[in-house]
Parts: C-alpha cells; sequence; structure tokens
C-alpha cells in the first residue's frame, strides 16, 4: 500500500516538472512584452539577451503614458462589444448546422459539408474586398455591426461542434425519439445542453480571433472613437519610428482583458464536470 | 406551415404546464435558464437586422474624398486641423458626402519585408476595392506602391488635367509587370513643397502623392492638389 | 425530393435544411461570392495602372504549373505540415490529459498555455527574432555556435516549424480539454474498479472516445498548416537567404497577389492550393471511415 501512495507521488512530482517546464517555454513571449514595457527605449532595440531584465530602473510610467494617449475605455467597450455579438452570432449558427451535420439525415449534405471545408482551406486575404464592399455599400463603415458582419457564421465553429454533436451517444436520441420528442425538441433539450464545452472552445476561439483581428477594424472602423482595441493601437504599433517599451505597454493593456475573460470560462469548463448533462 | 403550427402548439402546451407549477420568478428562472443563449441571439439578430436597415437607408456612403496618408506619426485623419481646412477650402458638404482621410497606415514597399504587415492588406483592400482616391507617402515607398500597378498611369486619359498642369513634378516607378508597354510610368506627383510639409508637417523627408488606378473621382484628387498648393500660390 | 422518403425521413430532411440553413447562406454572401471571384480571376491578367482587367484563359494556370518556385513552396509547405501537425498534436494531447486531473494549480496552468494564442502578434515575432538572432540571439549564446536559425536553407524550416509548434499547442489543448470534458466520467470509474491502470485507461477510453475530437484537430490543423501564412509573414523578409526553401504557397500568392499587385497569378496558386488540400481532405475523409469510433 504504502508503494503505491509513493508511485502516486512520483508521478505527481513528475507531472509538475513537465508541466513546469512548458509553462516556462509558454511564457516567455508573454513575459518579454512585460519586460519590455518596462524599459527604456535605448534598452529596448538592444538584442543582448544578458539585458533581459531592466537595468535603468523599472519604468511603469510607460503603461502610465499609453493609458493617457489612448482612450481604452472606449476601446475596451467596442472591443468587447463586437466579441459579445460575434461569439452569440457564431455559437447559434454553429451550433444548428453542427446539429444537422452530425446528426440528421438531409439531401446535399455531403455538398454542403464540404462547401464548409473549403471555406477554411483558402487564404483569409481573398474575402476581404468583397466584404469590406459590402459593408461599405450598406453605410455600415464605423459601426460595431460593421465590425461584427464577417464573423456573424463561422465554418470553423460548424466542424467543431459537428463533431461534438457526432461524439455523443446514439442511444439517447433514440430514446427521445421513441418518446415522441421532436427534432427541435431533441436538439433543444437533450442533444445541445450536452455539447456544452465544445460550445465554450468555439466562443474562446471566436473571442481571441475576433480580439486579434487587427486588419478587418483597421479598414472598417478607421475612426478611433469606434474601432477595437488591436486597431486602435494601429498608431502605436506602426511598425516605422516606433518605440518598443510603449508598443509592448499598449499590447500588454490590450491583451489583459482577453485573459481575464479566459479565466472566467475556464471556470466554466471546470464546473462542466460536475454537472455534465445539465442545463444549458 | 400547419405542421409546424401543430408543433409549436405541442410544444408551448408542454412547456406551459411545466411553467403552471411555477411561480413568477422561477418562470423566470426556468426561461433564462433554458433559452438565455436563444434570447441573446434574437436580441442580436434583430438589432443587427435592424440596424442595417437603418443604415442603409439613411447613413451617408460616398465620398467627395478619399485619401490615405501613410508612413506619419502626426494627426491627419479626420478632424484634424488637414481635414478641416481642406472642407472649408473645398466647399464639399459632408453631410451629403464623406470627405474621408486615414492617417494610420504603416507600410513601405521600397524596403524588404514593408509589406509583410495588416497595413498593407488593409491599404491594397482600400485600393482594389475602389473607394480610395489617391494616397500619400515617402516617395521611394509611393515607387513602390507604383510597380505593382496599383497606381494611375498620369498619362491616361481620366487624369489628363492634372498631368498637364503637374507635369514637372512627375514621379516615376518602374513596373513589376515586365510586359507593361513602359519601361518608366508616371505614378506620382512630387509635393514636398506643399502645405502637407509646410503647414501640416506630416512627413520630414520628400513625399508624393499617387492616385489609385481604380478610383472613379479624379475631381476630387484635383481640388486636394489645389488645396494643397493654394496658399503657396498666394505668396507668390 | 424522392416519394421514396418516409414522412420521418421526410421530416429529418426539412429540419436539417433549415438548420443549416442560417450558416450555409452566410457562407455563400460572405465566402462563395469572393472564392468564385478569385476563380474568375485566375483566368485574367488584372489591373495594370487602370488599364483593366484581360481575359487570358489558361495563361496563368501554365506559367503557374509550369514554374519550379510553386512546386517548391508546394514542397515547403507540406515539409512545415510534417512539423507542425504531429508535434503540435502530440504534445497538447498529453497536457491536455495531465491537465484534465484533478491536480494543484491546474487553472494556473491552463491559462499559462492559452497566453501564446491571445499575445501580440508582433510581441512574438520579436521575441523568436531575438531568440534565433545569430550574433546576440539566446539560443546561439547559450550553445555558442554561429547558427544562422532562420536564414540557413537547411535549418530555416525546422526553426520556423518549432514556432508554429509553439504557437500551436495553447491552441490545440483547448480543443482536446473541451473534447475530454465530454467524456462521461462514470467510465473511468467503473474502469478503476475493474482495476485498469492508468495507461490503460487512456488506451482503452480516452483514445477511443476522443478520436473524433483528435481527427477533427488533424483535419482542421492540416488545413491549416497546409495554409500557414501569418508565421511566415512576421519572421521571413524578402532579404532572408532561405526564401525559396521555406517559403509557403500562400506567402508566394500574398508575394504575387499583393506585393507585386498580380492578382491573376495569385489567383490560380489559390485554386491550385485549394485542389490539392481538396485531394488530402478526401483522402483523410476515407481514413476517419475506418480509424474514428462513433458510438
Amino acid at each position: 500500500m504504502e508503494s503505491a501512495e509513493k508511485h502516486a507521488r512520483r508521478n505527481k512530482i513528475i507531472t509538475h516538472v513537465v508541466l513546469i517546464i512548458v509553462s516556462f517555454i509558454m511564457l516567455v513571449p508573454f513575459a518579454w512584452m512585460i519586460l519590455t514595457a518596462l524599459k527604456t527605449n535605448q534598452e529596448s532595440i538592444s538584442v543582448n539577451p544578458f539585458y533581459i531584465f531592466p537595468h535603468n530602473g523599472w519604468h511603469w510610467e510607460n503603461f502610465a503614458t499609453v493609458w493617457k494617449s489612448y482612450n481604452f475605455i472606449i476601446l475596451y467597450k467596442n472591443t468587447l462589444l463586437m466579441i459579445f455579438f460575434r461569439v452569440v452570432c457564431a455559437c447559434l449558427t454553429a451550433t444548428m448546422a453542427g446539429y444537422a451535420f452530425g446528426r440528421l439525415r438531409f439531401p446535399g449534405k455531403k455538398v454542403l459539408f464540404t462547401m464548409v471545408l473549403i471555406q477554411m482551406m483558402v487564404p483569409a486575404q481573398i474575402f476581404i474586398i468583397p466584404q469590406y464592399l459590402m459593408v461599405s455599400k450598406m453605410g455600415m463603415l464605423n459601426t460595431t455591426f460593421g465590425l461584427v458582419w464577417p464573423g456573424i457564421v463561422t465554418a470553423f465553429g460548424t466542424y467543431l461542434l459537428k463533431t461534438g454533436y457526432e461524439g455523443l451517444p446514439m442511444d439517447l436520441e433514440e430514446a427521445a425519439n421513441i418518446d415522441g420528442c421532436s427534432i427541435p425538441g431533441r436538439f433543444l433539450h437533450i442533444m445541445m445542453p450536452l455539447t456544452r464545452s465544445s460550445m465554450v472552445s468555439l466562443g474562446i476561439f471566436t473571442a481571441v480571433f475576433a480580439f486579434k483581428d487587427l486588419m478587418w477594424p483597421m479598414i472598417v472602423c478607421p475612426k478611433a472613437e469606434c474601432t477595437t482595441l488591436s486597431a486602435g493601437l494601429a498608431k502605436m504599433q506602426g511598425q516605422y519610428g516606433s518605440e518598443y517599451p510603449t508598443m509592448m505597454a499598449a499590447a500588454t493593456l490590450a491583451v489583459l482583458p482577453m485573459v481575464i475573460i479566459y479565466v472566467i470560462f475556464q471556470k466554466q469548463f471546470v464546473e462542466g464536470i460536475a454537472t455534465s448533462g445539465g442545463k444549458l | 406551415m400547419e405542421k409546424a403550427k401543430i408543433w409549436f402548439r405541442a410544444f408551448w402546451a408542454r412547456e406551459k404546464e411545466k411553467l403552471d407549477k411555477l411561480t413568477t420568478r422561477q418562470k423566470i428562472r426556468y426561461i433564462w435558464d433554458y433559452y438565455w443563449l436563444w434570447i441573446l441571439g434574437i436580441v442580436c439578430f434583430f438589432s443587427i437586422g435592424g440596424y442595417m436597415i437603418y443604415r442603409a437607408c439613411f447613413a451617408v456612403k460616398d465620398y467627395w474624398f478619399f485619401c490615405v496618408f501613410a508612413n506619419t506619426m502626426e494627426e491627419g485623419g479626420n478632424g484634424s486641423d488637414l481635414w478641416k481646412d481642406f472642407v472649408a477650402y473645398s466647399g464639399y458638404d459632408t453631410s451629403q458626402k464623406k470627405v474621408e482621410m486615414n492617417a494610420s497606415m504603416y507600410f513601405d514597399p521600397s524596403i524588404p519585408g514593408g509589406t509583410n504587415n495588416s497595413y498593407y492588406q488593409g491599404f491594397v483592400a482600400l485600393v482594389e476595392s475602389g473607394e480610395l482616391d489617391c494616397v500619400v507617402m515617402n516617395t521611394e515607398g509611393l515607387q513602390g506602391v507604383g510597380s505593382s500597378g496599383r497606381l494611375l498611369d498620369l498619362t491616361d486619359e481620366s487624369s489628363q488635367e492634372i498631368y498637364a498642369k503637374y507635369k514637372d513634378r512627375l514621379v516615376y516607378c518602374e513596373p513589376y509587370d515586365e510586359e507593361y508597354e513602359k519601361d518608366l510610368v508616371p505614378v506620382g506627383i512630387d509635393i514636398s513643397d506643399s502645405l502637407l510639409i509646410t503647414k501640416y508637417h506630416l512627413y520630414e523627408g520628400d513625399c508624393a502623392l499617387g492616385i489609385s488606378a481604380y478610383t472613379s473621382r479624379p475631381e476630387g484628387v484635383e481640388t486636394f492638389l489645389e488645396f494643397l498648393f493654394s496658399e503657396a500660390e498666394e505668396v507668390a | 425530393m424522392s416519394k421514396k422518403m418516409t414522412p420521418a425521413a421526410k421530416n429529418e430532411a426539412k429540419w436539417g435544411l433549415i438548420f443549416v440553413a442560417p450558416t450555409m447562406i452566410g457562407l455563400i454572401v460572405l465566402n462563395f461570392y469572393p472564392i468564385f471571384n478569385t476563380i474568375y480571376q485566375s483566368f485574367c491578367k488584372t489591373g495594370d495602372f487602370g488599364k483593366g482587367n484581360t481575359f487570358v484563359g489558361l495563361a496563368n494556370y501554365q506559367k503557374v504549373l509550369s514554374s519550379s518556385e510553386t512546386w517548391q513552396s508546394l514542397w515547403n509547405t507540406i515539409k512545415y505540415a510534417l512539423i507542425e501537425v504531429p508535434f503540435g498534436i502530440v504534445i497538447a494531447l498529453l497536457l491536455a490529459v495531465l491537465l484534465n486531473k484533478k491536480i494543484a494549480g491546474r487553472s494556473i496552468y491552463r491559462t499559462i498555455f492559452f497566453l501564446p494564442m491571445v499575445c501580440a502578434p508582433a510581441a512574438v515575432a520579436m521575441v523568436w527574432k531575438w531568440l534565433y538572432n545569430t550574433q546576440f540571439g539566446l539560443l546561439n549564446n547559450v550553445f555558442h555556435a554561429k547558427i544562422e536559425w532562420i536564414s540557413d536553407p537547411n535549418i530555416a524550416w525546422i526553426s520556423i516549424g518549432v514556432i508554429g509548434v509553439w504557437s500551436i499547442i495553447g491552441y490545440n489543448m483547448v480543443l482536446f480539454i473541451g473534447g475530454l470534458q465530454e467524456i462521461p466520467g462514470d467510465y473511468y470509474e467503473a474502469a478503476s474498479i475493474d482495476g485498469a491502470s492508468g495507461v490503460r485507461q487512456f488506451l482503452s477510453i480516452t483514445v477511443p472516445l476522443l478520436s473524433p475530437t483528435t481527427f477533427f484537430i488533424v483535419q482542421t490543423r492540416i488545413i491549416g498548416a497546409l495554409t500557414v501564412f501569418d508565421l511566415m509573414f512576421m519572421v521571413l523578409d524578402k532579404t532572408n537567404k532561405a526564401l525559396k526553401s521555406v517559403q509557403s504557397i500562400v506567402y508566394l500568392f500574398y508575394q504575387y497577389a499583393f506585393t507585386n499587385g498580380n492578382k491573376g497569378y495569385g489567383a490560380t496558386l489559390v485554386i491550385v492550393l485549394l485542389v490539392f488540400i481538396l485531394i488530402v481532405t478526401f483522402i483523410l475523409q476515407q481514413i476517419e471511415k475506418r480509424v474514428v469510433y462513433h458510438n
């Protein structure tokens, strides 16, 4: 019995060592971003690796400079609004289509699903110009909904949720079918709640992609009052004549809400185990 | 349709039966628990749809003039002094059509890797969608943009007047496309001594203006060029 | 609709079509119109200084298919996929399994592994360029070497692949955790009561039940790796000696369509890539039918 306990302990230690090493590798750019934000401009452009830490004092004022020169409140608000609309729209359309592709038989299913896959196979650059023209012709430039527009449906999410629905046991739905539950009823009350963790993953991905996208907000919302964080910091991130410390301070401030959102969503994940099969 | 009605009635009857057993507070709770995502979805759908119709009917969509100032750290966008002065000079009514200036793009085709960024992709989208009228940037960068064939060959019919007026200020580029009829194409107008530099200080070195190959409004560019040289003429 | 369908099957078909309608309408408007536009462009020679499009038939295809550059970059893309897909998936799966157990600080680990996904791309590119720098880079300093990590044609594709693996682990891990959550916990309890060891449980429960998720990740990552662009875009520039032996096909597309303004040629490259990925996908779908476990 004692040896089993020892064994378990050793396993635990190995696990932690592995995780800590990987964490370190994953953390490097993030740490570097914050450390650069605290350096002077001179220090930041020297590529000598032995100056990892700022050696002329820690320049917290870089954050203050950035915070003052941008209206972060508005930028956060726009970004969160865009993410909210995109996540809700993408999750709903994808969960419906995913259920149909994963569970139902209908004519043209293969062709339609191939179309979903094709959307992922072509470089995203070819979509920009037509989508921009659509938004422009609808008079939606410089609006939050213009930002949301290309994200209302998602091919990736449809495929993800199709996989989620396919993985559920067949007997559940058959039982419901015998009970006389209609297809929408089965979908809403039985199947959809069970794919909750796939939906959370999709929500996280939609949010991250929407958040990181720089080009779309940049051309659709050039006005400072209605653009998102990533594009709002355009001046700061301009490659030419830029100052790394302020730029990195801006990048850090921009990333923080995303990290917070993930931490909150993650709680959903963990709780998901206990209440799996519960309501959505 | 008939079937859908029957289904809906049955569904509603079942839900109602469940709901009747609950108190009001529990009822709201129940509906929210099961359908919160759908409620949000419907709200989103209608707000997006409604707003789209509203904008499609009432928003100002067309442009008088649309210009990009690339690689400047100064304030040159909408609402800046430059923008206000130009609107006042040209007498354009901004409630009918827009005057758009974008001064937050950074790319330079004349240096290695200078087009490997999102700004350049955005710029290309603006040009090729036909919305953009002209671009102002450092002369070398403009020559790089010109080489890709995205700027108007100024000897073209649509820009005859501009060509005649600014003949002595032309900036030439070599096209990437070797099959093009000319080896050197006039694509830009040197504006290093214009108001843009002397009054608004957008650039430190030399700069040039190029007209988009896909524009449909060369008049706007003409007015803008006149504006840029207006005070210089007065002094002269 | 055929008359052979039973009412139940008809009902199913009707709801199926209703459910996919929003997504398909959206995809057609937002994505398929541009794709058809691209197909049309691939038959054209586009805009020279405002002189407009001219229809040139298959001339672009002839040029693209006879250029050694195309085949070289297609091969580069495959090499990249061969690094990114297997390593990215195996490492992410191991991490996800470790983090799905009840261990101390797992939410902290998960958050840390998620960080590279939200990091500013500019910061990521700068860190890696700094690590790989020949003169001052950390790697060369630690190993006392003078290796040109990203400009030596023999090494550069591996260095780029490593960045690819690094930036995709968190992403795959989030998906794997999602998949693991959907495996009912009682399966493991039953296995524990039967005395199955951790490794046995992993092989006989986790692997088969996770196979749909795994297949999904393999499929999307293969597509993702074959259309790799962002990474090369940040790290490589025109003066890089190794450019020819690392640039992916989408990078080549960007150089032609965006930097050089030759849209017709770029569009043709996209179509060639699309056909290639469709073939790969078709093979994968055939494999899926044999390998993936469906209950």
